[in-house]
């Protein structure tokens, strides 16, 4: 039965892409037995809590009577046992307690490294190993290398930088090959239907890769931990393919590399076809698991079931040329060799590196000027001294991600890269193309000056791997480059890549007019994502941007979407909450939430268990008929109307999913809006929390509850209004607190909103914050305001205190 | 076979609150190093910052009113997401402010701790 479960919702729950990729990727899927017993419904048995004791007090042995393994929370129990999420992110705990400098963002970091932390932090890092590829390949492989890092034992810190090299390289493996997530889009209506521009429908699957990869990861590790990729992923087989430069391909922007590996998949497939007919076997179909350029050879991993049918292409004419197809000798080409460790002199080990790069990136960097500077690293003396430099050019290649991962730990998150890294300077580096520093776009994607002079990129193709990234640049400097000669029209492919790009090579070639139309277009944050917004690779925003459209438009294709067998949902009324006074009154009606009240699993009201139950929805199917049930509503634009929106992201573990026991990684998204109801035209106020997991189309819906409320507004939280001081914000909400001098300059009012605010005072005799919260509630229209005020003041809504004595 | 989970979903509030309105400072116990409050648009981690965060709010008295409560099981680990809006009290104040808190709890040994904590007034009048 449990077989024919997991089945029906693999069926279900995965597209056929997805799914096939899947299959290809994991081999045989695991479900152990231990999983039946983790689905949800049966893993919240019966621990009770002494009513009469702090939560703090279940009783032991009684909880753990009905659990189906040991709990491994316990941090006593971690460090001595796999930790929970043996699948998903299996890491030691003192291994991620080295990756102490992934972009976590929450300001404050205990004493002591916790391991749930660690596990935060590591799904922060593999996730933003991601944005490293632009495509899955890319991210597969710098996950591979950050999971590589955590099997080295180095406790004090310098696997990162143990990483880093790794990562160095191997990251160019995963470079520029759109397709492998192209392939795996989701398409369904409600990504189709958002609002936002391109990058923010919705990714395939990125965080199923990190699981995949981290799972996949584990199984390797464990067999070999400590060996490098040739060595320890005896899964994969490597393969040279070579005399395919003069192929036809060879003019395509990457040299004919995508094409290349698109054909050997496609020739691959068809002797594993053939090989699966003669022995009457499944066909399962053949995927390069990476692949490297090396010189005139590409190199590719696969899987050793594969390998026969990838080494019969040799001799297949490619474009016009018979490609050699050869075994490779793992230990000859291993990735991640860089020449760091070969010759003597040099730095050794990873501390020793990390702290080079630590010094020579802090002398590098102007924090006044927001500058880092990394031009002419070849003429570094201190790097020179090291010998980093001195050795086969390409070594910059392999350095280079290693550099930036330090920044990354220099730099700590990515907002505080965005506050304080405005500028870099990659001039004088001798570049033939951004491949070697590629890494620098994911590693300040919020970069908004670029100086690329004096190298010798040649054409537009050297720069492809940078192109639509930096999606905030708005200053570019390619002078003393070849392809400005060559190329004459590269400013406007310049322009045409970076949307807010106003200057290239001291020529404007965006008027101010049509910077603040790419501003509004590119949105490349959601405007309501506050500094708690803890997301990764953009999945939850790409989520939230899409769920109200499509709960607006079309639920049953949101629920298709985004929903499977094991979401489950749940929504409460809350009726008494209090009605927003600037907010045209709307009369309440008998019934009121008649729509709602009968669906409500308000646990305060519902106490009869089968009652709790009935309202809690298992399943696409419930929900869709649910939410068909529920009244249509008009959300708000998040983008456009963003002050109405409040919303907070943090990364989740143990998140149940069908394949990984222990659970995964996913988000805790929680939101609060507002909506109309389409037929009513009621406001009300909502509050959606969801627990979201790696899906098919990039997340799933794995938990659910909705409250909704009666209107309420949204000045509660919104910075922009003067009364919100920035701490605390308790304090700043009630206006009994503080007695207000009249707004100043630095309260963020321009002359004219003054002049209302003191108008509205005047006229009103309210108190001058009050006076703001209303007109900030009416766009700063003096006459809607007023009638706010009115109305207010009619349904006895401004007590004694809105009102100066 | 009751989803026991409400009842430690309603036990935590009540308990919960009712810490927060007579004695704060004993809420630490319910946080861990690895607990995450976003207060408002602020955003702690770990017990000890935690409580001071709930400690140094400006206010002397203090009294919640649940109005809703909702709960879920969250993770494999056996969390509990739970969904509580209500109305604050503050001082002297007789208006309520509503406010929606979300929490994720996390068993440890036999009990539980606070893993996630999302607290936002949504409407401050």
């Amino acid at each position: 039965m449990t077989g024919m479960k997991q089945d029906g919702r693999l069926k279900s729950a995965w597209g056929k892409s997805a799914r096939q990729q899947i299959e290809c990727l994991h081999q045989p899927l695991h479900i152990s037995p231990l999983h039946s017993e983790s689905t949800t419904t049966t893993y919240f048995p019966e621990p009770r809590l002494d009513s009469t004791s702090a939560p703090g007090a279940v009783s032991g042995s009684e909880f753990k009577r009905f659990w189906p393994r040991p709990l491994s929370i316990n941090q006593t129990q971690y460090s001595s046992r796999p930790p929970l999420f043996t699948k998903a992110f299996a890491v030691p705990a003192n291994a991620c307690k080295s990756i102490i400098a992934s972009p976590f963002l929450f300001t404050q970091r205990p004493a002591k490294q916790s391991t749930h932390n660690s596990i935060t932090i590591t799904m922060t890092a593999s996730v933003s190993a991601r944005r490293g590829g632009n495509n899955g390949r890319g991210f597969a492989q710098k996950s591979d290398a950050t999971r590589r890092q955590h099997t080295r034992t180095d406790r004090d810190g310098d696997l990162m930088m143990a990483g880093g090299a790794t990562a160095a390289g191997v990251s160019k493996l995963g470079r520029g090959r759109p397709r492998g997530r192209a392939g795996a889009r989701g398409q369904g209506s409600a990504s189709g239907s958002g609002p936002g521009p391109e990058r923010r429908t919705v990714n395939v699957a990125a965080l199923e890769r990190v699981v995949r990869r981290a799972n996949d990861s584990n199984k390797q590790s464990a067999a070999a931990p400590t060996k490098s990729i040739g060595g320890s992923n005896r899964m994969l087989q490597q393969l040279r393919i070579t005399n395919w430069k003069g192929s036809g391909a060879s003019t395509n922007a990457d040299g004919g590399v995508d094409a290349l590996i698109k054909f050997l998949e496609k020739r691959g497939n068809t002797n594993m076809k053939r090989h699966a007919e003669n022995r009457k076997i499944g066909f399962t179909p053949v995927k390069i698991k990476k692949y490297q350029v090396e010189g005139d050879a590409l190199i590719i991993w696969v899987l050793p079931s594969e390998f026969v049918s990838f080494l019969k292409i040799d001799g297949y004419q490619f474009v016009g040329v018979n490609i050699s197809v050869q075994k490779v000798e793992a230990k000859s080409t291993s990735p991640t060799r860089t020449s760091l460790n070969t010759s003597g002199g040099q730095p050794s080990s990873a501390s020793e590196l990390k702290a080079l790069f630590t010094s020579v990136l802090e002398k590098r960097f102007n924090r006044e000027q927001k500058l880092l500077d990394l031009s002419a690293l070849g003429q570094d003396a201190d790097l020179q001294a090291a010998g980093i430099f001195n050795a086969e050019a390409r070594t910059v290649e392999k350095v280079f991600p290693a550099m930036m991962k330090v920044c990354d730990i220099i730099f700590k998150s990515a907002h505080y890269k965005k506050e304080n890294v405005h500028s870099i300077t990659l001039a004088g580096n001798s570049l033939a193309s951004v491949g070697p520093v590629t890494t620098l776009a994911p590693t300040f994607k919020d970069l908004r000056n670029l100086d690329l002079s004096n190298n010798v990129l040649p054409d537009l193709p050297s720069m492809e791997a940078w192109r639509k990234k930096f999606p905030r640049l708005e200053l570019l400097i390619l002078s003393g480059n070849p392809l400005t000669v060559q190329v004459p029209q590269y400013k406007e492919t310049m322009k045409a890549w970076y949307p807010r790009l106003r200057s290239v090579d001291n020529e404007q070639i965006r008027t101010d007019s049509e910077m603040m139309a790419a501003n509004v277009d590119i949105k490349d944050s959601l405007p309501v994502l506050g500094p708690n917004w803890n997301d990764e690779g953009g999945l939850a925003e790409a989520f939230v941007t899409n769920f109200f459209v499509g709960y607006d438009n079309d639920r049953d294709a949101l629920v298709d979407y985004y929903y499977d067998d094991e979401t489950t949902f749940s929504l409460a009324v809350n009726s008494k909450a209090m009605g927003d006074p600037f907010h045209p009154s709307e009369p309440k009606q008998r019934g009121e939430w008649e729509d709602y009240i009968k669906f409500s699993r308000n646990l305060k009201a519902i106490t009869h268990p089968p009652a709790r139950n009935d309202r809690l929805h298992t399943g696409a199917a419930n929900i869709k008929a649910l939410f068909n049930k529920l009244p249509a509503t008009r959300h708000p634009n998040i983008l456009q109307e963003s002050g109405k929106w409040s919303c907070d992201c943090q990364m989740q573990y143990g998140v149940p999913d069908a394949r990984y026991p222990g659970g995964v990684g996913g988000f805790l998204i929680t939101i609060h809006s507002e909506f109309e109801e389409v037929v009513s035209k009621k406001h009300r106020s909502f509050d959606r929390t969801f627990i979201l997991g790696p899906g098919p189309n990039g997340v799933r819906v794995v938990k659910e509850m909705l409250t909704v409320r009666t209107y309420g507004g949204c000045h509660a939280w919104q910075p922009e209004q003067p009364m919100a001081a920035p701490s605390p914000a308790l304090m700043a909400a009630t206006p009994a607190v503080a007695p207000v001098p009249a707004p100043q300059g630095a309260d963020g009012l321009t002359p004219e909103q003054k002049a209302l605010v003191e108008e509205v005072t005047r006229q009103t005799n309210m108190k001058p914050e009050v006076s703001m919260m209303c007109l900030g509630e009416t766009d700063w229209d003096l006459q809607r305001a007023l009638a706010g005020f009115q109305t207010a003041l009619a349904n006895g809504n401004l007590g004694p205190e809105a009102f100066l004595s | 076979m009751a989803g026991n989970f409400e009842d430690i979903a309603k036990q935590f509030v009540d308990f919960y609150y009712n810490t927060f309105d007579t004695n704060r400072p004993a809420l630490g116990a319910l946080y861990r190093d690895q607990s995450m409050l976003t207060f408002e648009a602020g955003a702690v981690l770990g017990a000890t910052g935690i409580v001071e965060k709930l400690t140094s709010l400006p206010f002397e008295k203090i009294k919640h009113q649940i109005a809703t409560l909702d709960a879920q099981p969250s993770n494999e680990a056996g969390g509990i997401l739970v969904l509580v809006t209500g109305a604050l009290l503050i001082d002297e104040e007789q208006k309520p402010m509503n406010y929606t808190q979300s929490f994720q709890l996390v068993p440890e040994g036999g009990s539980y701790f606070v893993f996630n904590d999302v607290f936002r007034l949504v409407y401050g009048a």
